[in-house]
């Protein structure tokens, strides 16, 4: 159902005497901690076990369930709820698990030099000697041990063994009659005698052994776990339900929370958009007893929602992500809808790109179940694709002038696209002229929807001197350009209308001013603006660049991939410089032509008549994740 | 070959060169925040990406006007002599893109950047940040029509 409930919103949130807020925050909590769960699991699950998508997975939807599907009874809340707990409980084991790997490997380290040492570490001796197990600085052999004792003390009786030796270490069995212990120590001492860090009673190759033992015994348990883990993978599905439906419950609690009710009756307020109205009256009076009472809701608090027709509601996305219509607007889409799709053709200009985007686009809306907003993406960029088409057949360019580099070197006489244009050979000025009028085209439009906007407003002065007479003046110097490139009456004309209309811009802006002197003076400067236009006007010869540099670079591509010739050796180089240059090139200016025309909506376009400012109607809805009902997206496209 | 095809050569060369160097740098700057940003939240890479590439225009801008200047002097076939005069008019039409694309890249790099942690901090203003950004490109833009006119038109 499409209502606004609008929290924390002047309008709706004051309720009338004798109702209060019901109090539903226990449930709230509750299924919010269970969204959180599952939402958890599910991360988890993903990141172990993603769910294998296809390319067409990319660009669908969320999969669509049925409404028994989706609203759980009470047992399958509870299933899906223990699986994702025991899938968040094994992956908190997992973590643990191998935390204690890495601790028994370093331990088993530090004991595998001591392998093949016979006795336990902490082995003191026998009666009548006494035994030092340690290493010492330095690599010694036996021999070499045995002379440097008897060098530092020469009375000692030193047995000695090597038990290992390992970077600057020596690790070293020793024995001596117990009587020579301090002597003993005292040589160690000398050579840096250090006892090891483990002192077990165990056997080095027992302790080693019962370390490899239980690391093992982790790891079967990670196994386990990882197994548990997969097993529930399987029911992925009822998690992403679980988590879906448990948001969506907490988002009717959280607006069941913001209604009034006494004890018998409960009171809902929201705004809907008036063409909804006839069907939610419907609606909740076949179900339910109620009263319903409706008031036109006030300008500058109502939340936004735009309509627009097939052709331009695809582009309310452009209009959404700058700020929608606020209260003094009137909606920009259809104007910059029709902008946007002319120019981003002009930019892309390639009937072969073009027909690639129209393609895609229409495979990914037919076959991939898109997301509503997915959806309306597509849509906007096959208009663009088939304008795009358009532009490409004028300039004579697919895939840039491959048909003609191709027919040249591969089959030996020249086929050329007729092209009513070529920006390459010598009609670069005149797209450039055309670039810059077609913005004088848009910027007037851009003018004539400030004077729409101000007569809606009630400021008929504001329609007619700021935006009319800036119409006319600007017609006026375009009149006279015209007429000093092509046909000279037309100068006459053009002066006259702009001079005329420059004068009334000197008398009218400054209408706000007391002083007369002042006025004049601020309606002299108000012409100043005309510098503003200028350097709007030149921005649209970005028109003309972009649209070269996909020409260009397709040439240069083109030329690289007819090289080779008629020849074996040729063909190859055909196959794989012409689609990797033309993928290079395709995504360099596609994202060109996208900022590019965004960026003369917005700047030269939006700044002639748009406030913006609006807030969005935030439809009272499923926001679901994973899963989307079925009926509910139906309801949504309508 | 004659001097005038060298100096047209030598200009092809700085167009590409100085313009590239720009754009590297400019590309270089944005998407070394841009990892940063994408390290606490890879669901933004798309927007990311648009902001990363905009200083990277100049590069194409040099390269096309070198492009034009190659195939003019006949270096896919057919190598033509060039007059002194007009090699060096050759040169002199490159300089525009050369040095605006040079400057112009960076100056825009570092819009991008500034962009970028305005995006990072609050999604929604990422046209504002788009559209500033691309204000550094008009003089960009203008280099590039005049150096490629010049060239087209010789």
């Amino acid at each position: 159902m499409d209502i606004d409930t609008a929290a924390g919103d002047e309008e709706t949130a004051a309720l009338p005497e004798g109702f209060s807020h019901g109090d539903i925050s226990q449930r709230l909590d509750a299924y919010i901690r269970n969204a959180d769960v599952a939402e958890q699991a599910l991360k988890i699950l993903n990141a172990r076990f993603p769910e294998k998508k296809g390319l067409a997975g990319l660009f669908s939807g969320p999969r669509a369930v049925t409404a028994e599907e989706f609203y759980l009874k009470r047992e399958q809340t509870q299933s899906a709820l223990a699986a994702a707990n025991d899938v968040i409980e094994c992956d908190r084991l997992i973590a643990e698990q191998k935390a204690e790997i890495a601790r028994l490997n370093l331990t088993r380290e530090q004991m595998l030099p001591w392998l093949p040492l016979d006795v336990p570490l902490s082995f003191a001796g026998t009666a009548k000697t006494r035994a030092f197990i340690g290493t010492i600085a330095g690599v010694y052999t036996l021999e070499a041990l045995l002379e440097k004792v008897a060098a530092i003390d020469p009375e000692l009786t030193l047995y000695a063994e090597i038990v290992n030796t390992g970077k600057d270490v020596t690790y070293l069995f020793a024995c001596c009659p117990a009587g020579m212990t301090g002597q003993a120590e005292n040589v160690l001492r000398q050579l840096g005698f250090a006892r090891p860090a483990q002192n077990t009673s165990k056997l080095p190759k027992d302790k080693i052994a019962s370390k490899e033992q239980r690391a093992e015994n982790y790891r079967k348990r990670i196994e386990d776990s990882l197994k548990t883990i997969e097993s529930i993978a399987e029911r992925r599905h009822e998690i992403e339900i679980l988590a879906d439906y448990c948001r969506t419950r907490a988002e009717g609690f959280k607006a069941i929370g913001e209604t009034g009710e006494t004890a018998h009756t409960a009171l809902i307020k929201g705004y809907v958009a008036a063409r909804d109205l006839p069907y939610l009256k419907k609606v909740l009076e076949s179900h339910f007893t109620v009263v319903i009472e409706v008031e036109d809701a006030n300008e500058e608090l109502a939340p936004v929602k735009l309509k627009n027709g097939f052709f331009s509601s695809p582009a309310e996305s452009l209009v959404e992500m700058y700020s929608l219509p606020g209260p003094t607007d009137i909606d920009p889409t259809p104007l910059t809808g029709f902008f946007y799709y002319l120019f981003f053709g002009m930019m892309f200009s390639d009937a072969g790109y073009g027909l690639l985007m129209v393609l895609a686009t229409t495979f990914v809306l037919a076959k991939c179940k898109p997301s509503p907003s997915m959806k309306r993406s597509m849509r906007l960029f096959r208009y663009c694709g088939i304008s795009t088409i358009i532009w490409g057949l004028i300039y004579g360019s697919f895939f840039g002038d491959s048909i003609a580099v191709i027919s040249e070197r591969f089959f030996g006489h020249r086929i050329a696209l007729p092209a009513l244009l070529d920006p390459m050979n010598g009609d670069a000025v005149f797209m450039l002229i055309l670039s810059i009028a077609l913005g004088f085209i848009e910027i007037i439009a851009g003018l004539c929807a400030k004077f729409v906007t101000c007569l809606k407003n009630g400021d008929k002065a504001g329609a007619f001197f700021d935006a009319g007479l800036w119409i006319t003046t600007l017609t006026g110097i375009a009149l006279l350009a015209a007429g000093l490139a092509l046909y000279a009456p037309l100068t006459t004309i053009g002066a006259v209308i702009a001079i005329a209309s420059a004068v009334g811009l000197v008398l009218t802006q400054g209408r706000d001013k007391k002083n007369p002197i002042m006025r004049l003076f601020s309606g002299i400067a108000s012409l100043y603006d005309v510098t503003g236009y200028v350097s709007d006007l030149l921005s649209f010869s970005r028109l003309m660049a972009l649209g070269l540099t996909t020409s260009a670079m397709s040439a240069v591509f083109n030329m690289l991939a007819g090289m080779g010739g008629r020849t074996v050796g040729g063909f190859i180089m055909l196959l794989i410089i012409f689609p990797v240059g033309h993928a290079i090139n395709f995504g360099l200016n596609v994202l060109g032509a996208y900022v590019h025309t965004l960026r003369l909506q917005y700047v030269e376009l939006f700044s002639k008549f748009y406030e913006g400012g609006g807030r969005k109607f935030k439809t009272f809805s499923l926001k679901s994740k994973y899963v989307g009902l079925s009926d509910d997206n139906i309801k949504e496209e309508k | 070959m004659s001097l005038g095809t060298v100096m047209a050569l030598f200009g092809a060369a700085i167009a590409t060169i100085f313009a590239g160097i720009g754009s590297a740098r400019g590309v270089g700057m944005a998407c070394e925040v841009g990892m940063g940003v994408l390290a606490e939240d890879s669901s933004k890479f798309g927007k990311m990406l648009v902001l990363e590439l905009l200083p990277g225009t100049q590069g194409l801008y040099g390269f096309i006007v070198s492009f034009i200047v190659l195939t003019k002097i006949g270096v896919f076939g057919g190598l033509q002599n060039i007059s002194t005069f007009n090699g060096w008019m050759i040169f002199a039409a490159c300089l525009p893109i050369a040095i605006g694309g040079l400057m112009s890249a960076i100056a825009q790099g570092k819009a991008a950047v500034a962009g970028i942690s305005l995006f990072a901090k609050d999604e929604s203003a990422f046209p504002k940040a788009l559209v500033s950004i691309t204000l550094v490109e008009i003089y960009a833009l203008l280099a590039f029509l005049i150096s490629f006119l010049t060239v087209i038109l010789l």
